[in-house]
Formats: C-alpha cells, structure tokens, sequence
C-alpha cells in the first residue's frame, strides 16, 4: 500500500516540554508530516493550556506513567484511526525534523516494517561517552534476546507500519518499551532498518534522557516483564 | 517464662483483634482474616513453647539445629509473601496504566481525515 506522508502519524510523547512542544509541532509540519499526536503524560507545567490547530491533536494522560505507556497510547490511537504508519520522535528537540523525511525515504525504498534512526551511524553526531555507554549495554541484552545487532535500540526516532503496530504488544511502561519493542519485533521475524540520522545534545536533553538509576530500573523492568507474565 | 513469651503472644492477640475487626468492617475477606490468624496462633505457640515446636520442625524438614530450622522456614515464607507481593503491583501498575491509557482515548478529538 502505497503511503503518503498524510497517511503517517506522527507521535510525541510529552512530559513537561510545554516550552518546546509547539516550535517542534511546527517543524514537523514544516516537513510536510500535518498528522501530529502529542500524548501529554501527566505534566505539571502549562501543556494543557496549549491550542494547537487542527489536524494537531493531544491526548491527555491524567497521571504519569512513562514514556512507553506513553507512546503505546500514541500507537493505539493511530491504529484506532487507520494510520498507515506512524513515527516517532523526542519532544526534547534532540532530534531533527528534516530526518523525518529519512526515514520516511528509506521506508519506500525498503518497505521495511520498521526503520529506526540510528545516532551511531553517523559518525559526526557529538554524543556523550555516557550515552554509548548505555546504548551498548541496551545493545547487547536486545542482542542476547534476539541474536540480531541494533547500532541504536534505544532510539525514540523510528518509522513503524500499521501492520507491526497491530502485531506487537507493548507491556512496558519506562524507557525499557525500546528494548521490549525491538525483541518482539525480531521475534515476529519482522524487517527491520537503521538510517543515520542527526542527534543534538543539549545540557537540557541530557537533564531528560536516561541515567544509570534509569538504566538500571530499565533492566529490571525489562526482565520481570520477560520472566514473569501477567 | 521469659518475657518475650508474654509479649509476643500479647502484639500477635492484638494483630488477630485488628484482622478480625478489619473482616467485620468489610475491608478484609474471610480467607484473608483466617490466614492472618491462623499465622499469628502459630506465633504465639512458637513462643511458648518454643523448643517443642522448633525442634519438631526441625526433625520433619531435616535440619539439624531447631534455630535454623526456624530462620529458613522464616525465610521461605518471607519470599513467598515478597513474591506474591511484587506480582500484585506489577499487575496494579498494569490496570493504572490501561485505565490512564483508555481515559486519554476515550477523551480524544476527533481528527479530520
């Protein structure tokens, strides 16, 4: 099925960027990608108060609880919606909005199920030593569960088609939701590809980003939910 | 009699009070109020007449000191209990996060397509 960028939604899921939220909508749509769902989860600043014109649309979540239960919303709400595919980007502008038309590229020239855009793959991106630290750590328990290599698992920019939306289950709540997201994915056999794409670090994106507390609580999340069923 | 024997049994009467009171006011079932007893009578029997039981206990799980045999039977159900514990919130947590989840979608605009 041939996609248009009309037929892509474009998610955002959001926890206290009500300063950032409405420049980042507007290179997005600046892109050509009109189709934008911020998914508030449960900020305290003044998100809620934000207008944004239509087809923009938010979703509230009255409480806090994390950036995967936050995005797997954005994910029920497109497929709710028909969407034939949806991507994914950080509200804290480390990404760049002219990489959505990367991923979006490489996805008709692949037809890959999933496209993850990649922070590793291009070599003049200044990314913290910390951050390779725990990507590669993340890497591996992805490549202990699936047996495949992922330069970036834990990327929030990702292309993903109506049909692995519908196939794969998030049960994760955290940050983990990456890691949780890759494994079915490979283990549903479906095809995966990485584009370079741009990445900028600012003291404030590293304030939001993941910790070592984090990387931990990950770890242990992502196990129990892969050892204990609900 | 040693005053841990007087005490003991005194705070676990007290706990039995409480999950009796707590089954009549409705917030706890009957199973629950049962188990919560039927630990705590064993409490206060161990503290009577500790050597009877702990050396019994002992014998029937193959332990050659009565103390250990007190610690790791202790210790069992101290895992059960934390186990059992931690699958309650995991499953909490999963209930919050649909009905966060649902009440986001079920308040939703409709978009124009």
């Amino acid at each position: 099925m041939l996609t248009t960028k009309d037929d892509i939604l474009v998610i955002i899921p959001v926890y206290n960027e009500a300063t950032h939220i409405e420049s980042l909508a507007g290179l997005i749509q600046g892109q050509g990608f009109k189709q934008i769902c911020i998914i508030n989860d449960g900020s305290t600043d003044n998100i809620e108060e934000i207008l944004f014109e239509a087809p923009t649309i938010m979703l509230h979540h009255i409480i806090n609880r994390g950036v995967g239960a936050a995005t797997d919303t954005g994910f029920r709400y497109a497929i709710l919606n028909k969407f034939n595919a949806v991507i994914t980007i950080d509200a804290d502008m480390q990404h760049d909005a002219k990489d959505l038309d990367v991923l979006f590229d490489s996805y008709l020239e692949s037809n890959a199920d999933i496209i993850i855009g990649s922070r590793f793959l291009k070599l003049d991106n200044k990314i913290p030593k910390i951050r390779h630290v725990y990507n590669k750590i993340a890497n591996l328990l992805v490549f202990a569960f699936s047996n495949r290599w992922i330069t970036d698992t834990q990327s929030g920019y990702k292309f993903i088609t109506k049909k692995a939306l519908e196939n794969i289950q998030l049960k994760t709540d955290g940050y983990e939701f990456c890691s949780e997201f890759i494994i079915k994915a490979l283990q549903q056999n479906f095809k995966i590809q990485e584009v370079p794409i741009h990445v900028y670090y600012t003291d404030y994106s590293m304030k939001k980003g993941q910790s070592l507390v984090n990387g931990y609580r990950t770890m242990i999340s992502l196990f129990s939910n892969i050892f204990f069923k609900d | 009699m040693e005053i841990y024997q007087i005490l003991v049994p005194l705070v676990a009467v007290l706990f039995m009070y409480v999950s009796v009171r707590q089954y009549m006011s409705g917030r706890n079932t009957f199973f629950e109020m049962f188990s919560w007893c039927f630990i705590w009578f064993f409490i206060i029997v161990v503290a009577i007449i500790p050597d009877l039981i702990t050396i019994y206990l002992a014998r029937a799980l193959g332990i050659k000191s009565n103390v250990n045999a007190i610690v790791f039977l202790s210790l069992g159900i101290l895992f059960f209990l934390q186990y059992n514990l931690f699958l309650t919130i995991k499953r909490q947590n999963k209930t919050i996060t649909d009905l966060v989840k649902k009440i986001a979608l079920d308040n939703k605009k409709e978009l124009p397509k």
